[in-house]
């Protein structure tokens, strides 16, 4: 009853026998085998153990699927990519996976040592002066402001750091009348087509009549964090432009001829030119920090004008609106009073303006958005924190990452602890560094935690940091009452989720800096506390505590976290700023000259350095990342003759 | 009943749900309507057959009757790989000598018997659990055809995940 149709067989059967045996062995079994039931049991360690045993486990280990099951599993958060279809965690090849496991566990591994140390540096050149620059959250893309050094002219640059092996290329670049201030960069989405926006200020002589006067006066040697008298009026503007990544992307596409190839450069001039404007804002006053966001379904801007005001613009429409925000305290205004930070709050159609005097202190106030077209005149914010201290020098607001709304496919493992993942998107952290204190000779870093929401309808008991009442209603009678009935309802409200949570740091001497990030900022002192730039001295990173520890009243830091992740027994001392411990060749390098600008990602642990008069940028990263191909050694070297 | 024939000729006769625990053979079953199949030989009989299809076949033998696992989800797919865990049972079963267990694997690959192909390629997953390289290479007898330089590069780059 042997059926006579017979199974097509993969492989011979006519071999059928015992005549040779070869011996069966692990490398026997195919690769799918390999991959989908062995190398999926094994933890990371093992999968890098096992990479080393021979080629072709080398090549196995590379596999997409693997590192992408391991980032599902992975208790950390993960950097995020340049939101492309190409980059989407469906698409991403392995190496892509892998260096997001690698970056974001290597990361974690080296910010909870005791001295973070860098696992890499390179030198990228950039071929002009950087005077500002943003690193895009992941580290894919820098936006730099420019000048040419040669004939004094300005430009925007956006610069791919992650382009094959390691390298970093500038892609695209436009002209500027005057150096571009106030740089921000975001990844956004223009009628539905992602890109980058960038934001800036300029400032410019304010019309043609005074050029004549103005000869011999360069705008550029201007301070620009001070209003110095212009000997003409000048005109402030903010501009917007967009970059969609379709556009870099084939500029920068890996597959295309080498960099700086003929046919590299002819396919570049065969594009459209990458950035559109948008929109630009002019101003009498100066214009001051810029914050970028999606709101109401479309990338919003909003800028300082002046002291107390504040532009926002829809950039998906005509029209701008104003909010007038009223001073702080009462009386008179002092003449240093003025809004030093901002940041829009999408859920709450609303923007948190951060204002700063030296006789109040500092107060976090939210103010709605008027409708398009018109101004808010002086009304009372929906709600506010004040704090009573007026040794705050700078203050800087955190701008979350994007995190896992980046990967609409990343479903995370149901049974995998939420961990750090979710809550660490929610809260808005304020950075602020204090004065040296002259008794005790240490500068405070104090970081304030607020709620990204509710903000309005907040009903826990809120500890008040108590408002410096001037002494004329302090005497009055009644006058305090007065004062608190007046403006309770109002001052009220805003609660950090913590307290002010100062941390004494003693810095020798020489200025304190700092490049905010949601949780991991990075401290850096300059030699000279006066002049604009300076030899750097010191490096450290300060680690926020996870946020989900903060609600619960208990002091989060000295709490202490122990996890297992992936099976790295993972402890975390919280908090406490770190000192970088830097290599010496490096150190030796970029602590020599004075820097220009530096520039920071949390999500990779990347920071960027440029000196002054020097072309060039340093790329640092705190994390690991695999690299492609096999013979590859990226190790930075110093050119002793270029320094 | 169902009439297995190896490709060495040797004659299985089988309950049919014995048989069905290879999705392969339920499959070629349902698929040509017959009682009758012929599975193929596993790994092109280069070597005697007969043993680890009696092993495959005991495993069968044991598990009949559960529920299969279904291929269409991926995220039971995933906890299932997930667990190291492997039953008593199948502890057992599978403790063999590496050459069986290498041929059990290939032939549950084959047949796909998901269930048996996870517990031999977990009980390889658990050998290599904190194995150097090294010790690896010599647990499986394989030869190392990096050179020392592409060695050093790869040790190099996983130097991160060292603990301090």
């Amino acid at each position: 009853m042997i059926p006579s149709t017979t199974f097509n067989l993969p492989w011979p059967t006519s071999l059928g026998g015992t005549w040779f045996r070869p011996r069966c062995g692990l490398d026997d079994l195919p690769d799918d085998v390999l991959l989908d039931g062995v190398l999926h049991t094994l933890i990371v360690q093992d999968v890098l153990s096992v990479r080393m045993v021979n080629k072709r486990f080398y090549t196995l280990t590379r596999h997409a699927s693997i590192w992408k099951r391991l980032l599902r599993r992975l208790n950390l958060l993960v950097p995020p990519l340049p939101p492309t279809s190409r980059r989407s965690f469906k698409n991403i090849t392995g190496l892509e996976a892998e260096r997001l496991f690698v970056r974001s566990l290597s990361l974690s591994k080296n910010l909870s040592s005791q001295n973070p140390t860098p696992y890499w540096a390179r030198v990228v050149e950039a071929f002009h002066q950087v005077q500002s620059m943003v690193i895009l959250p992941g580290g894919h893309h820098l936006v730099a402001s420019v000048r040419e050094e040669t004939c004094n002219s300005f430009a925007l640059m956006i610069f791919v750091l992650d382009y094959r092996n390691g390298g970093a290329l500038p892609l695209a670049k436009t002209d500027t009348p005057t150096q571009a201030y106030n740089l921000q960069a975001k990844y956004m989405a223009l009628h539905d087509q992602n890109g980058i926006m960038i934001a800036y200020t300029l400032k410019d002589i304010r019309s043609k009549k005074y050029k004549m006067t103005a000869q011999g006066f360069d705008i550029s040697n201007l301070n620009p964090t001070f209003a110095v008298d212009a000997p003409v009026p000048l005109k402030y503007q903010c501009m917007a432009l967009f970059c969609p990544l379709t556009a870099l992307e084939e500029l920068g596409d890996p597959d295309l001829n080498f960099p700086g190839s003929n046919e590299f450069f002819e396919h570049a001039r065969r594009q459209e030119a990458p950035f559109k404007f948008i929109a630009e804002l002019t101003s009498a006053s100066p214009l001051g920090p810029i914050n970028l966001a999606e709101m109401f379904g479309s990338p919003c801007m909003a800028v300082v004008k002046g002291s107390r005001e504040i532009l926002f613009k829809n950039l998906g429409l005509p029209g701008h609106s104003l909010i007038k925000c009223p001073p702080i305290g009462v009386g008179p205004p002092s003449e240093n009073s003025a809004i030093k930070a901002i940041r829009l709050l999408p859920s709450e159609a609303a923007v948190l303006a951060v204002q700063m005097d030296r006789i109040y202190g500092v107060a976090f106030e939210v103010f709605p958005i008027p409708i398009l077209g018109t101004v808010s005149n002086e009304g009372l914010p929906i709600s506010a924190l004040t704090l009573s201290r007026t040794d705050i020098e700078s203050i800087n607001i955190t701008d979350n990452p994007p995190l896992f709304s980046t990967y609409p496919d990343f479903d995370l493992d149901p049974e995998s602890p939420p961990g750090l993942i979710a809550q660490t998107s929610r809260t808005i952290s304020a950075v602020c560094l204090a004065a040296e204190d002259p008794v005790t000779k240490k500068r405070t870093f104090c970081r304030i935690s607020l709620p990204s929401r509710p903000w309005v309808e907040s009903n826990r008991p809120l500890p008040v940091v108590p408002f410096p009442l001037p002494p004329e209603v302090e005497d009055a009678p009644g006058g305090r009452e007065a004062f608190i009935r007046q403006y309770a309802t109002h001052y009220c409200r805003l609660a950090p989720t913590r307290d002010l949570s100062p941390i004494g740091f003693a810095a020798t001497d020489g200025k304190m800096n700092c490049l905010p990030g949601s949780n991991h900022s990075l401290v850096y002192w300059n030699v000279d506390s006066i002049r604009e730039s300076s030899s750097l001295r010191a490096f450290a990173i300060y680690s926020a505590p996870p946020p989900a520890m903060t609600d619960d009243g208990d002091d989060p830091e000295v709490e202490e976290v122990e996890a297992i992740i992936n099976g790295f027994p993972m402890r975390r001392k919280n908090l406490r700023i770190k000192l970088v411990h830097m290599w010496e060749e490096l150190w030796s390098t970029i602590a020599s000259v004075p820097a220009r600008c530096l520039a920071w990602d949390e999500c990779i642990g990347r920071m960027c350095v440029v000196l002054e008069n020097d072309s060039r940028i340093f790329v640092i990263d705190f994390s690991q990342a695999p690299k492609e191909g096999m013979s590859l050694t990226l190790a930075f070297r110093t050119n002793s003759a270029e320094l | 009943m169902v009439l297995l024939v190896t490709s060495d000729n040797k004659n299985f006769v089988v309950d049919r749900e014995v048989a069905d625990r290879s999705v392969f053979v339920k499959n070629t079953l349902e698929a040509r309507g017959l009682s009758i199949a012929t599975p193929p030989m596993l790994n092109g009989g280069c070597f005697e057959l007969t043993s680890p299809f009696l092993q495959v076949l005991e495993y069968c033998q044991h598990h009949r009757g559960e529920p299969l696992p279904t291929t269409d989800d991926a995220n039971a797919d995933e906890n299932r790989k997930r667990t190291t865990d492997i039953g008593e049972w199948d502890r057992k079963f599978i403790t063999v000598d590496h050459e069986m267990l290498f041929e059990i694997i290939l032939a549950a690959n084959y047949l796909d018997i998901k269930p048996l192909l996870d517990v031999g390629c977990k009980t390889i997953g658990n050998m290599v659990k904190g194995k150097s390289p090294e010790e690896v290479r010599k647990l499986f007898d394989i030869v190392n055809d990096f050179t020392p330089e592409e060695e050093a590069q790869i040790k190099k780059e996983n130097e991160w995940a060292e603990d301090p």
